[in-house]
């Protein structure tokens, strides 16, 4: 135990030790940025739980690394240093081209509800009189943190609406702990709209109905977006892959698993293919077509 | 030996032991469960001030900024991680309250006025319903940042664990209560067995002793009480035996000794009859005797008082002797003078001889009872008495009907009204009384009793002889002149022969005598 959490301290302070692949250790990193969820206690468990159900079934030793940058990400994934990868979909879209070689073509979808997609909604005061995003400039706008998809669709959002820059385009964005909570300051006039996903609203409204008697949806985006991949080396062997595979498929099938699962607050994780990242690829695409940094 | 429930002692020891057992393990659970429902309650109290501390202090900033979404989102979020948690309300004092339950929330227009009775000075707690069947922990904590006040934080804590502990505590005594008086009656019934059986064994064996088997012994040996009893016991029976053995000896000595005095009465009895016989005799040779010197009194008495009837014709026929001899001597003697001496003469002895036949009468003793008038009787007594008394100067009073008049021996009421009035002029005679009086009066104080009363003026009788002047010969004259015998038959004869009573008390001037006799004798 100590020993685990003495490798995990030295690779976050990036001492340049790298966890090895190999026939006893299998690493499982995170990207923090845009997953900084993962840093709390109740998911730290979670992650414990993970590996020491997967160590019980592969005989080999689990390690779950959390890693600050991409870039970082990127050199360990080059260094097969990390077995799996766990990544916030914008993350992936943006550095697929550059890592494609390395990733396995197998690739999990974790879920948050029942649905594969997130839809992402623009909830502003009925009493506002905002019909459309560009009316939002210049109002003051809630959002959750640490939402980096949330965050790129709202940015592409505005840039389509006309809007070069997304920094100045609103009065003052105030970041939320929560999704939820970025619903209820629109519903206490503490902001004058919010992006939050479909469900989150929805349990809003299930919470208090009087929201959505007071609140207005003026945008939406359809189900098209997938925030967190689990990606697999390309060097794993058929075993190590087996194993995890069977751990997530069958998570829900043991207690140890639901709990995990609970704790994590995540609905499940499934293995996509490409096209289910279609939409979310084109939309990234257009992203970066208005915002000048695309080819 | 066995000992039955039936057995009273044992029975008695194990109902005392089972009761007092079960009495305290009962003050015991009494005492426990306010205990343990004050502890519970202290450890409720405990956490609701820690989860209301910790979200008065997580909401600090949100509601200082009234950032009303934090608040709900971190109450909602408590409310998911503490399932123990029914709802919060937060009440700010300017803005709505609100309402978060784990499912729901709402701005609340109206609060509950119940809860807003609770907003109070400081943290406060009720236990409450919010539905017929569920019951909260209601904890009321005060939000004060700096010394401002902010508003009220209200916690609904489920009782559920709180009830449950409390069940959990009720079933946990009722099974310590169920196994206690189930020790208490295995325990009961070997100590009530282990303190009853040698005194139920000691009780059968003193039975036996009791129906005469005294070759029985006490086997118990113990270090205690019951060893020394049954040491005792044994000793006891032993004595009992020798005792026995002894007794009956000894009865065969008594049975012996009784045949040989009964050998003796037999023959004491034999010679009784003699005896008695004999002192039968004795005592009416005595009383014979009594009566004898009683008759020469009276008639020492009757001597007297003829000696006093005669003198005034001794001295009268003296005189008539005297004018004979001294007529002769003038020569005047004749025949008429002769004649009316003779006569008179004649007169003088026939009184003097009538004289004697009175007291012959008056002493002769009636042959049968006869009725006879008191006052006659007591005028011839006064009569004899007269000469007497006029010598003394006493003054004799009678106060009697003529017709009353009682059955009996006149002769012997004579006596006694003799005796009576005797006695009374030879105390006034010696004591000297002046103007020296007697009293006799006769009254009927009720139908068919008459009481004859004779009273002097002589100072009384003293109070010290009072009781024995019924006894023979007690006196109080000088030796020679009085017998002692007087009161004696006075009694006698009104208390056997006239079935009446004789009794004297003092007055203030003197003695009184009181006769009283019925009209009839038997009556």
């Amino acid at each position: 135990m100590k020993q685990l959490g003495l490798r995990i301290l030295i690779c976050c302070l990036g001492l340049g030790f790298v966890p090895g692949v190999n026939a006893e250790t299998v690493t499982i990193a995170y990207l923090q940025d845009g997953l900084s969820e993962l840093q709390k206690t109740e998911k730290q468990v979670a992650f414990k739980l993970w590996a020491e159900e997967l160590t019980g079934k592969g005989k080999f030793e689990v390690v779950i690394l959390p890693v600050t940058t991409m870039s970082r990400m990127s050199a360990l994934i080059k260094a097969k240093a990390v077995n799996f990868a766990i990544l916030n979909t914008v993350h992936f879209l943006n550095h697929r081209d550059e890592l494609q070689e390395y990733f396995d073509r197998t690739i999990w979808a974790v879920q948050r509800t029942a649905s594969l997609y997130e839809e992402y909604i623009v909830v502003t005061g009925k009493e506002k009189n905002i019909e459309k995003i560009a009316q939002l400039a210049g109002k003051r706008f809630s959002i959750a943190k640490d939402r980096l998809l949330m965050n790129f669709y709202l940015d592409y959002l505005i840039l389509k609406a006309g809007y070069p820059v997304s920094a100045g385009f609103f009065k003052k964005v105030k970041e939320t702990y929560t999704a939820s909570q970025a619903v209820l300051d629109v519903f206490f006039g503490k902001s004058d709209a919010c992006i939050v996903p479909k469900h989150v609203f929805d349990m809003a409204v299930e919470l208090n109905p009087s929201i959505m008697e007071r609140l207005k949806i003026i945008h939406r985006s359809g189900a098209n977006f997938i925030p967190v991949l689990i990606i697999g080396s390309v060097f794993n062997s058929d075993f190590v892959n087996s194993v995890l595979s069977d751990s997530i498929n069958k998570i829900h099938d043991s207690p140890r698993g639901e709990q995990i699962i609970d704790l994590l607050k995540i609905h499940s994780a499934v293995v996509i293919g490409p096209e289910q990242l279609a939409m979310m690829s084109s939309i990234y695409s257009d992203y970066r077509r208005l915002s000048g940094s695309g080819r | 030996m066995s000992v039955r429930f039936g057995n009273k002692i044992f029975l008695r020891v194990f109902i005392v032991f089972g009761t007092l057992m079960l009495a305290i393990t009962m003050v015991i659970a009494l005492m426990i469960i306010p205990l343990q429902q004050r502890s519970l309650q202290q450890i409720m109290y405990t956490q609701a001030i820690t989860v209301s501390q910790s979200i008065v202090q997580a909401c600090s900033d949100a509601m200082i900024s009234q950032d009303f979404s934090f608040i709900v989102e971190h109450n909602v979020e408590v409310l998911e991680n503490n399932s123990g948690i029914r709802y919060v309300m937060v009440s700010p004092l300017r803005g709505q309250p609100i309402w978060i339950e784990p499912k729901h929330w709402e701005l609340l227009g109206m609060p509950d006025q119940r809860f807003v009775s609770y907003e109070k000075e400081r943290d406060n707690f009720h236990f409450i319903s919010i539905s017929p069947n569920t019951r909260v922990y209601h904890f009321v904590y005060p939000v004060r940042f700096s010394g401002i006040e902010w508003g009220w934080l209200h916690i609904g804590f489920s009782t559920d664990q709180y009830d449950q502990y409390i069940s959990d505590m009720y079933k946990q005594l009722l099974t310590i209560a169920g196994i206690s008086i189930l020790i208490i009656i295995l325990i009961g019934y070997f100590f009530a067995r282990w303190i009853t059986l040698p005194v139920a064994m000691i009780s059968k064996l003193a039975t036996q002793v009791a129906e005469g088997d005294f070759s029985v012994k006490s086997e118990i040996v113990r270090n205690d009480e019951m060893g020394i009893l049954s040491e005792s016991f044994n000793q006891m029976v032993l004595s009992l035996k020798e005792s026995k053995e002894h007794l009956e000896h000894y009865n065969e000595e008594l049975e012996q000794e009784v045949a040989i005095r009964t050998q003796e009465l037999d023959e004491l009895n034999q010679s009784l009859d003699q005896r008695v016989k004999d002192e039968v005799a004795q005592r009416q040779k005595q009383e014979e005797l009594l009566i004898h010197q009683s008759r020469l009194a009276a008639m020492g008495e009757m001597i007297g008082a003829i000696a006093h009837q005669w003198r005034q014709p001794l001295n009268a026929l003296g005189l008539v002797l005297q004018n004979i001899e001294l007529t002769y001597r003038r020569g005047r003697l004749d025949d008429a003078f002769m004649d009316r001496c003779m006569e008179k003469s004649e007169r003088l002895i026939t009184k003097m001889s009538t004289t004697i036949d009175d007291f012959r009468n008056f002493f002769k003793p009636n042959k049968h009872a006869e009725r006879f008038y008191l006052r006659d009787v007591i005028d011839s007594v006064i009569e004899l008495l007269d000469a007497t008394l006029r010598n003394n100067n006493i003054k004799l009073t009678l106060v009697c009907d003529n017709r009353f008049s009682v059955k009996g021996f006149q002769g012997e009421f004579s006596q006694v009204m003799l005796n009576l009035l005797n006695n009374a002029k030879d105390t006034l005679q010696e004591r000297k009384t002046p103007e020296p009086k007697i009293r006799v009066e006769v009254k009927q104080p009720k139908p068919g009793w008459l009481i004859v009363m004779v009273s002097d003026n002589a100072g009384g009788i003293p109070e010290n002889i009072l009781h024995k002047i019924y006894d023979p010969y007690f006196s109080t004259r000088p030796e020679g002149t009085g017998t002692g015998i007087g009161l004696y038959m006075s009694k006698m004869i009104v208390e056997n022969n006239m079935h009446g009573s004789l009794r004297a008390y003092n007055e203030k001037e003197g003695a009184v005598f009181v006769i009283e006799i019925p009209e009839l004798p038997g009556y």
